[in-house]
């Protein structure tokens, strides 16, 4: 079935032009969401898109992600052979058995690329989409292993940490000395892998992240809540930071062997 | 340098705490700040940011993918000098539009091919019915002044006579004391080594067409490619993270005659300001030398010691010098 598709596409589907499943957009306040199928993994992925009025009630999730490279795949779009380009492929794969069936909103199918003033006026719209969106997913890549360690342990840190209210310097010191570790600095290195993602060399990104209300990140089978990445800068390099300034090293020191 | 993710992490705290913060920043500065992402499409710089503008950009800046590049930045750049002129910090004025071009990759050749009018008529409908005149709108830059220049040669023409030049340079009055920069040392020079050096400047410089360029030499030493019309006592301006150089002139003379002074390194007095109008953009000579990212923070820090400020309005066509050289 698989190889089939690939010949079909070779010989006939270069850039998915003039596909007739594109119904225009009706009206300025439209969209086209993605609705994925159950499947197993040997089977094709399948989805459908609709057009749908936004309105406040709309449910659906906006995914941000890079393009990536020119290879392809196919999957079956509204019943017909579609070309996506392997990186998109991979995001359809990963979430095609989510529980609930709550439809996507994807740059590269939900916007007929090839009609330009659709394309004007729905790159236009992008802010309200993303802000619209009950989550924006952060779609990072299949996930090596330094992403997934670093996921692993700011999830981690997210369920030990105390609430902001009684933020305790007790426990930024007990990380801390984790971190000065070899086992730490492996941590670090985890994070520094996590944030030198090429997703984050892309210009779209900025504004899917910016205007979005809630955001989930996923890399691989891994996800982490944006509070919990956001934690890398506002509590880890503060952190960091401290560690090695003498200063406050000389202060801590003080302090400890005075509870002592 | 702030890393992608830790700016997003902080500009989105600061707009979920407060809503209005969409309206502090133009397209244009937002551009200037994350136009280094990468994109498939240049316009997308522009494009790609647009929700995060203020209303009045995103009415005026319309997202059309069949303008090019160039009638783009021009519709950014008259919006952002009609409505946003005071949107920046005068010092970083200069920096800001020098990234923005860098992003962009707006060059100045790039600027002489499309010599179309500024804005096409429907956006001047546009800016006329906003209460702004099309013209005239100008920003206020902050910087460093040094100088006046010592030398100006003549063009750098067909006509150049190198010889000639190298003649006048020795026969030029008010030999100052001054550093080994890349000019021959006057003292210490023959005629042949001033011939030599002006050969090299008259070689043709790729990309740049050196027929109303001039050379400047300052009281230092160093050499500078200038458009001819600068004269010796127009000044070298500075600024912040940047590494444009800017020849601007001090229109009020009578102030300087008064003044009595004869040397005219004091024309312009230390811890200062003064206002001064723009000519043109200086570019160090050799070309592409490396200068260290340090450099123009010494500069700046050295400068603070006695420094005479510049202050400088620039209009569109100014800002349209700062593009990439």
């Amino acid at each position: 079935m698989n190889t089939l598709g690939h010949t079909y596409l070779d010989v006939s589907l270069p850039e998915n032009s003039d596909m007739p499943f594109y119904t225009p957009l009706a009206a300025s306040d439209e969209i086209r969401l993605l609705y994925l199928e159950h499947g197993t993994p040997e089977q094709v992925i399948k989805c459908t898109i609709k057009n749908v009025k936004t309105d406040v009630s709309l449910r659906y999730m906006a995914l941000s992600y890079m393009w990536g490279p020119i290879v392809t795949k196919t999957i079956e779009l509204n019943g017909q052979q579609y070309a996506v380009r392997e990186n998109l492929w991979h995001v359809l794969l990963r979430f095609r058995n989510m529980g609930r069936s709550i439809p996507f909103w994807i740059d590269a199918i939900c916007i007929n690329q090839d009609d330009e003033s659709e394309r004007n006026h729905q790159v236009s719209q992008m802010g309200a989409i993303y802000s619209e969106a009950m989550c924006v997913l952060v779609w990072l890549g299949v996930g090596e292993a330094a992403s997934s360690e670093a996921i692993d342990m700011l999830n981690q840190l997210g369920q030990d940490s105390p609430t902001s209210d009684d933020y305790s310097s007790e426990y930024e010191i007990s990380i801390l000395d984790e971190l000065a570790t070899p086992e730490g600095n492996q941590r670090l290195l985890a994070i520094l892998s996590l944030c030198r993602q090429s997703y984050w060399t892309r210009l779209w990104i900025i504004q899917e992240i910016l205007m979005a209300k809630d955001i989930i990140i996923c890399s691989g089978t891994k996800t982490l809540e944006w509070e919990s990445f956001k934690w890398i800068f506002n509590g880890l390099l503060i952190g960091v930071r401290q560690l090695f300034d003498p200063m406050t090293l000389l202060v801590e020191k003080r302090e400890r062997s005075f509870c002592q | 340098m702030t890393s992608i993710p830790a700016k997003l992490c902080k500009e989105q705290s600061r707009r979920s705490e407060d809503k209005s913060v969409q309206n502090y920043r133009s397209l244009l500065l937002l551009c200037s700040e994350y136009g280094e992402a990468d994109c498939a499409d240049v316009r997308d710089k522009v494009y790609g940011l647009h929700s995060l503008a203020p209303t009045c950009c995103r009415m005026i800046i319309t997202v059309d993918y069949s303008l090019t590049l160039c009638q783009v930045y021009r519709s950014l750049l008259h919006h952002h000098i009609h409505q946003h002129s005071d949107d920046q910090r005068p010092e970083k004025v200069v920096s800001i539009f020098e990234n923005l071009h860098r992003n962009l990759g707006v060059g100045v050749e790039h600027l002489r091919a499309h010599q179309a009018p500024p804005v096409d008529s429907q956006q001047s409908e546009t800016l006329r019915s906003c209460g702004a005149s099309p013209c005239k709108c100008t920003i206020t830059a902050l910087g460093n002044v040094d100088g006046p220049f010592w030398y100006i040669s003549h063009p750098l023409n067909a006509n150049f006579n190198c010889s000639k030049e190298a003649q006048a340079v020795i026969a030029h009055q008010e030999w100052p004391e001054w550093e080994d920069h890349g000019f021959p040392d006057i003292e210490h020079s023959s005629l042949e080594m001033f011939t030599q050096a002006l050969d090299d400047i008259k070689k043709p410089i790729p990309g740049l067409d050196t027929t109303e360029i001039s050379l400047a030499i300052d009281c230092e030493g160093r050499m500078y490619l200038v458009p001819s019309i600068v004269r010796p006592d127009d000044f070298l301006c500075k600024f912040h993270s940047s590494r444009i150089l800017l020849a601007a002139r001090y229109e009020r003379e009578e102030d300087l005659m008064s003044s009595g002074d004869q040397s005219r390194m004091s024309k312009l007095e230390f811890g200062q300001r003064y206002e001064l109008s723009v000519i043109g953009r200086a570019i160090e000579y050799p070309l592409h030398r490396p200068i260290p990212g340090e450099t123009t923070l010494a500069l700046a820090r050295t400068s603070e010691m006695g420094s005479r400020y510049v202050s400088l309005r620039l209009d569109s066509q100014a800002l349209q010098t700062l593009a990439i050289v």
